[in-house]
């Protein structure tokens, strides 16, 4: 960043939000995106679960790249909640497979 | 004020430098150590010149498990890599009674190498263990891996012109020539650089990203493992003492079953009991994918209890994924192609972490914290090799007899490169970097010249490979001794006195 930013602390409690975002939020993405991922591929459940860990680890740098992008840091938040939230619903109506 | 004003591209470089910030010294010892073991058995010949036996695969397992049979037959389990064309010894890790243990045993007799050394080993468990205890090191190793992979990403895009970055070069202008070279090093091997990240996460998921498998599993890890190795059997102790059957006639089995390709790892669990299994996996020098195919055995009647060779899709990408990370298969051109890249990805890292004092230090006094980050970079990034080269010179220069001489060499590695650490602390920037590269250079010279060091190819090879090192940083530590960098004269001359 330039030496043309103001370094108050509205600037600095934006970039700590966007840093949980970006970390722990883009984490819990991924991770609720490998278990949605495993439970709905329609492949054997061992098979399943290479893809969807494999895509994981894509999925969270673009979660990370996203956070810093999104208009504010409570929408990056929000977004990020929002999306780990919808993925975990998928992977909890999934249910867990037994073949 | 926000991040986001001033356009995706600042942003993208925003969040490559801080986050490379927070985790580059780490990434540089993981950056170096991987690229030393894509050399892990060579280096490991060079360290124990004594040992220069060779012995076909079927007498080294005979030998060697009977001599862990005699020696450690308590332990939980043997766990063997068996010779082959680029490492003479059987690498053995097992329990003598004190723990797991790694030794190279000579193929012939059986024995632990007389000089006694982690070797390669060193390098290999430093890249994704960091000398931490488990799991500890793994997940930082993880953590550092994401970054790297975040930072790969974030680098390309904040790229305007990737191709004419390429071939652009500035040298001796400061900020410009240390962009330019971190860019040109990113750029040059940057589909190694994605692929090496993006694999080594993977190899640690099981640690790392374990929630595709909890999801399917539960808890049950025992069917997941089951079900990704089915040729491996796995079952408890009985109980009852029962001699081990000749190893020999089952690697000659599983060499048949694995249409005469060799076998490369041979794990033996519960030996000397009456539910003693041994598993063989194909070599995986003579695929990508690691861990091909497996066959079981019963211990004590040598029947076989399974044999398993990988055919589903999903699981044969996951083995070539791994296998393309650990570069077993790599022919020798290949390996030096790892080499060369694995450097560039660590002089990628280290030119990052120097950019980022250079370009504040051009603009303005530094602050504290910069001053910090200025020091342990001349501690980390001269420090460490340090810290390597020492561990190959205990390794020549420690008496053969002496007691835990393996973990005397690496005592020497973590103190060395901690007084270099000090030293990068206390003393001006412009004084030690000059100062840790000649320490380097020699330390690098040094090591080439003792005993057996030129006596055959390998040795010859990795000699060479310390000379051309000495030859490199001598040179880069000649010109700072010359010539402190334009922007550190500029500095000095406004600095109050």
């Amino acid at each position: 960043m330039g030496a043309h930013l103001r370094r108050g602390w509205g600037y600095r409690a934006n970039i700590a939000v966007r840093a949980v975002a970006g970390s722990l939020g883009a984490y819990l993405v991924a991770a609720c995106f490998a278990a949605a991922a495993a439970r709905t591929l329609p492949l054997p459940r061992l098979d399943a679960v290479i893809p969807a860990t494999m895509l994981a680890f894509l999925v969270a740098p673009v979660a990370t790249i996203w956070a810093f992008l999104a208009p504010g840091p409570l929408r990056a938040l929000g977004g990020i909640l929002a999306a780990a939230a919808l993925l975990a619903g998928i992977a909890w109506v999934a249910g867990m497979p037994t073949r | 004020m926000s991040a986001v004003r001033d356009g995706a591209r600042q942003v993208m470089a925003w969040l490559h430098g801080w986050s490379g910030l927070l985790l580059g010294w780490m990434l540089f010892v993981m950056c170096l150590g991987g690229t030393l073991s894509v050399f892990k058995p060579e280096i490991g010949r060079w360290m124990r010149p004594e040992t220069t036996a060779t012995a076909d695969r079927a007498a080294a397992l005979t030998a060697s498990s009977g001599w862990l049979g005699r020696n450690a037959p308590n332990s939980f389990g043997w766990y063997l890599t068996l010779p082959n064309e680029r490492m003479n010894t059987v690498e053995a890790t097992y329990d003598p009674g004190t723990g797991f243990v790694y030794r190279a045993l000579d193929p012939v007799t059986g024995a632990p190498a007389p000089r006694e050394t982690l070797g390669g080993e060193f390098f290999y468990r430093l890249h994704f263990e960091l000398q931490l205890p488990f799991p500890w090191g793994r997940l930082l190793a993880s953590l550092a891996a994401m970054v790297l992979l975040l930072g790969l990403i974030t680098g390309i895009i904040a790229h305007r012109r990737i191709f004419k970055d390429f071939f652009t070069f500035r040298p001796a202008k400061g900020q410009r020539s240390w962009l330019d070279g971190h860019n040109a090093l990113g750029v040059l091997a940057l589909p190694f650089h994605i692929m090496i990240s993006f694999t080594g996460l993977l190899t640690l998921a099981t640690l790392n990203m374990p929630w595709a498998i909890s999801a399917n599993y539960g808890n049950d890890m025992a069917a997941m493992f089951q079900a990704l190795q089915p040729g491996q059997v796995d079952r408890p102790a009985a109980g009852r003492p029962a001699p081990l059957a000749p190893l020999a006639p089952m690697l000659r089995e599983a060499e048949r079953r694995f249409g005469g390709q060799p076998v490369g790892r041979v794990t033996i669990a519960h030996p000397g009991d009456a539910a003693a299994t041994v598993t063989m996996f194909r070599d995986d020098a003579r695929q990508i994918a690691y861990a091909a195919g497996a066959v079981s055995f019963d211990g004590t009647s040598g029947r076989v209890l399974a044999d398993f060779t990988e055919n589903r899709p999903a699981l044969r990408t996951y083995g070539v994924a791994y296998g393309l990370h650990l570069a077993r298969f790599a022919p020798l051109a290949t390996r030096w192609l790892y080499f060369l890249c694995g450097a560039m990805l660590s002089l990628a890292v280290a030119s990052g972490m120097v950019l980022w004092v250079v370009k504040r230090r051009e603009r303005a006094p530094l602050s504290l914290g910069n001053r910090i980050v200025e020091r342990l970079n001349a501690g980390v990034l001269a420090g460490v090799p340090i810290g390597c080269v020492a561990f190959l010179l205990a390794n020549r220069l420690l008496p053969l007899g002496a007691i835990d001489r393996a973990g005397a060499e690496v005592s020497a590695a973590l103190w060395t490169a901690v007084v270099a650490l000090v030293l990068g602390a206390v003393l001006p920037p412009k004084r030690s970097w000059p100062l840790l590269m000649t320490i380097l250079a020699l330390g690098c010279a040094a090591a080439a010249m003792p005993g057996g060091a030129f006596a055959d190819r390998v040795q010859t090879g990795v000699s060479a490979v310390l000379l051309a090192a000495a030859v490199g940083t001598g040179w880069l530590a000649w010109k700072q001794w010359r010539r402190p960098a334009p922007a550190l004269r500029r500095r000095a001359g406004t600095q109050p006195a």
